[in-house]
């Protein structure tokens, strides 16, 4: 190795662990701010417990509110991919005027920014004389998840080799079986990685999600910064902590089921 | 034709304005092994679609043992095909993959165990059952497509062009195993195929298709000996050709006047026509000596060109400018050097006449 490779290494090495420093910090901070006995957000903490999160139990209307939150995510999540792959399928296979457009079409609420998208939804609905917040709540979030849907699939799609359906054809497959028996296999990464992209989105959503929450019905951010509001101790750093917990366990059973480096490459 | 395995009938085909098949007939006898043998674009990849319905013609019938299957979904045909590039399923292990259409079917368990060892040990690949299909080299792969096509029993296998991912030395190596596979199932074949060779080696009977339509459909020797028209000639093997116009025919001989002087044929044609007289390479005999060989054709030409090709030799030969005679020998005659002046000839039978002028 020459000394300018070398200065080149050192150099590299020291942006990367920066950045995963910068990145990693503020997870860690919450993490040990909730495991402190202190109700400031003080580090390091005077002594350590559990006590943020024993207190999890008796904060009124978590439960439900979490509830909502997963109903409304996993909803949207499956339906996306129900509706994206479809719509994917579509994009690729057929040949009609105005394919493109429709396209960046479906995936242009990832441009648009929440509050923008929430208002028009707001008024959209409003108009249309819906006013159920749950089901409100369901559709909009539905916006939001279903580009990550149609981008990830759309782009697998693109690599799919249709012989595949035609080889399963010829071997006595009705057309809906080669699709179920080829194409849904070939494309599990690609659902499985847009789920867990759409469902993360959904469970995160803010901006969207402030336009159509009540007082009886809210998702978890929601909850989350009224109680930042109202008391702020580190119960938000408890929930907050096990979401990080959700989220890693994600991504290791997806490391174990496909591998991150292949949910990686498809973005 | 009660023994006709495939029936093709009137089929035509234009995808928009472009006519892709323009009313052919085919058909294929029990057991048989037929090649459709033409350049890309000439349709025989279509034709191939529409006997496995992966493709509907515009007009025409498909029979396959007397049904007519014309409007048949592709999954009803019990057509088998073997894809240019497979198609092998990536998500499953070699055997998982023979196991595939027996899967579609109600079979038990243990019968489609039974069959996909029966075929894979019929393609040799019975140690490689269980490995994914990512690590097959293009030999096994395609002998895996070929063990999936059989396992089903169809009444007939389409090949699309299955040799053209394989590199020459396989490729042959590869006609002569798949020849002994399907004559061991006994199963009529349809191969579909750009390569003049291949379709030699392995077929029966070759169809020769040019701009949507089958110009001659015979076995390999009469396609190579007796080209039913120019296109075949060119398509098919080489060929020395000299332009002439049609004299007198007497006692059966046609005369023919060309730049070499005057040669006969067989064929009958109006005198005062413009025609192409052919003749393949190697069937064209040399001699040095001064009198005339007892042949009915006979020209001299100097040699200009000694090319080698390693099993045989290619001569050029010209004659007054620019026309350029092929002759193909295994070897070259004693004494003979560039710039000699060689009688050459060859008999009536060899001699094709085709109508119109060399281009």
């Amino acid at each position: 190795m020459t000394a300018t490779e070398r200065i080149w290494t050192f150099v590299t090495c020291l942006v990367a662990t920066l950045v995963v420093v910068f990145l990693a910090t503020p997870l860690v901070v919450t993490i040990l701010t909730s495991f402190g006995s202190s109700s400031l957000f003080t580090l390091p903490p005077p002594s350590w417990s559990v006590r943020w999160y024993q207190r999890l139990t008796s904060v009124r209307g978590l439960g439900s509110t979490l509830l909502v939150s997963v109903e409304i995510a996993a909803l949207s999540t499956f339906s996306s991919i129900v509706i994206g792959g479809l719509a994917s399928i579509a994009l690729v296979r057929g040949r009609f005027p105005g394919r493109t457009a429709i396209g960046t079409f479906l995936t242009s609420p990832l441009m648009l920014p929440g509050l923008v998208i929430g208002i028009a939804l707001l008024q959209a609905f409003r108009f249309a004389g819906l006013r159920d917040v749950w089901t409100s709540l369901l559709l909009a979030h539905m916006i939001v998840t279903l580009p990550y849907a149609v981008r990830t699939i759309y782009s697998s799609l693109l690599l799919f080799d249709f012989t595949l359906v035609e080889a399963a054809r010829t071997l006595g497959c009705s057309p809906m079986q080669a699709y179920i028996r080829v194409l849904i296999p070939a494309l599990a990464p690609a659902f499985i990685t847009s789920g867990i992209f759409a469902f993360l989105a959904s469970m995160d959503n803010y901006a969207v999600s402030i336009f159509f929450t009540d007082a009886w019905t809210k998702t978890l951010p929601i909850m989350m910064l009224n109680l930042a509001e109202e008391q702020p101790d580190p119960t938000i750093a408890a929930i907050s902590s096990l979401l990080i917990g959700l989220v890693l366990i994600f991504l290791i059973i997806c490391d174990r089921a496909i591998g991150l480096r292949r949910i990686v490459d498809q973005h | 034709m009660q023994n006709s395995v495939l029936e093709v009938a009137g089929a035509e085909k234009a995808f928009g304005s472009t006519t892709v098949l323009s009313g052919v007939d085919l058909a294929v006898e029990n057991g048989e092994f037929i090649s459709l043998l033409g350049p890309s674009g000439c349709g025989k990849t279509t034709l191939l679609r529409i006997v496995a319905g992966l493709l509907s013609a515009d007009r025409g019938t498909v029979k396959l043992s007397g049904a007519d299957i014309t409007g048949l979904p592709t999954h009803m045909r019990g057509v088998g095909v073997v894809f240019q590039n497979y198609a092998l399923f990536p998500h499953l292990t070699v055997a998982q993959n023979v196991a595939f259409g027996l899967k579609a079917q109600q079979i038990s368990a243990g019968d489609i165990r039974a069959t996909v060892a029966k075929y894979l040990d019929l393609v040799q690949l019975t140690s490689m059952a269980d490995r994914p299909i990512r690590g097959l080299s293009g030999g096994q792969q395609q002998r895996v497509a070929v063990a999936r096509a059989l396992a089903v029993s169809p009444k007939l296998l389409l090949l699309d062009e299955p040799f053209s991912a394989l590199d020459r030395k396989l490729r042959e190596l590869m006609q002569i195993e798949l020849k002994r596979i399907l004559r061991e199932v006994g199963i009529t074949t349809v191969l579909v195929t750009h390569d003049q060779e291949e379709a030699l080696v392995m077929s029966d009977r070759i169809a020769v298709m040019n701009k949507g339509a089958i110009e001659q459909f015979a076995a390999p020797g009469l396609i190579y000996q007796k080209p039913a028209s120019r296109f075949v000639l060119d398509f098919v093997g080489h060929s020395t050709r000299i332009a002439g116009t049609t004299a007198k025919t007497t006692d059966g001989l046609l005369a023919i006047e060309t730049a070499f002087g005057t040669l006969h044929a067989q064929s009958g044609y109006i005198p005062g026509s413009p025609v192409t007289v052919a003749i393949r390479p190697e069937r064209i005999s040399m001699s040095m000596a001064q009198e005339t060989p007892p042949s009915v054709n006979v020209l001299s030409a100097r040699l200009t060109d000694i090319i080698f090709q390693g099993s045989k030799y290619h001569l050029l030969f010209e004659n007054q400018g620019d026309s350029h005679l092929l002759v193909e020998a295994g070897r070259i005659p004693e004494g003979m050097a560039v710039g000699a002046n060689v009688h050459l000839h060859w008999s009536l039978e060899d001699t094709l006449v085709f109508p119109g002028a060399q281009e």
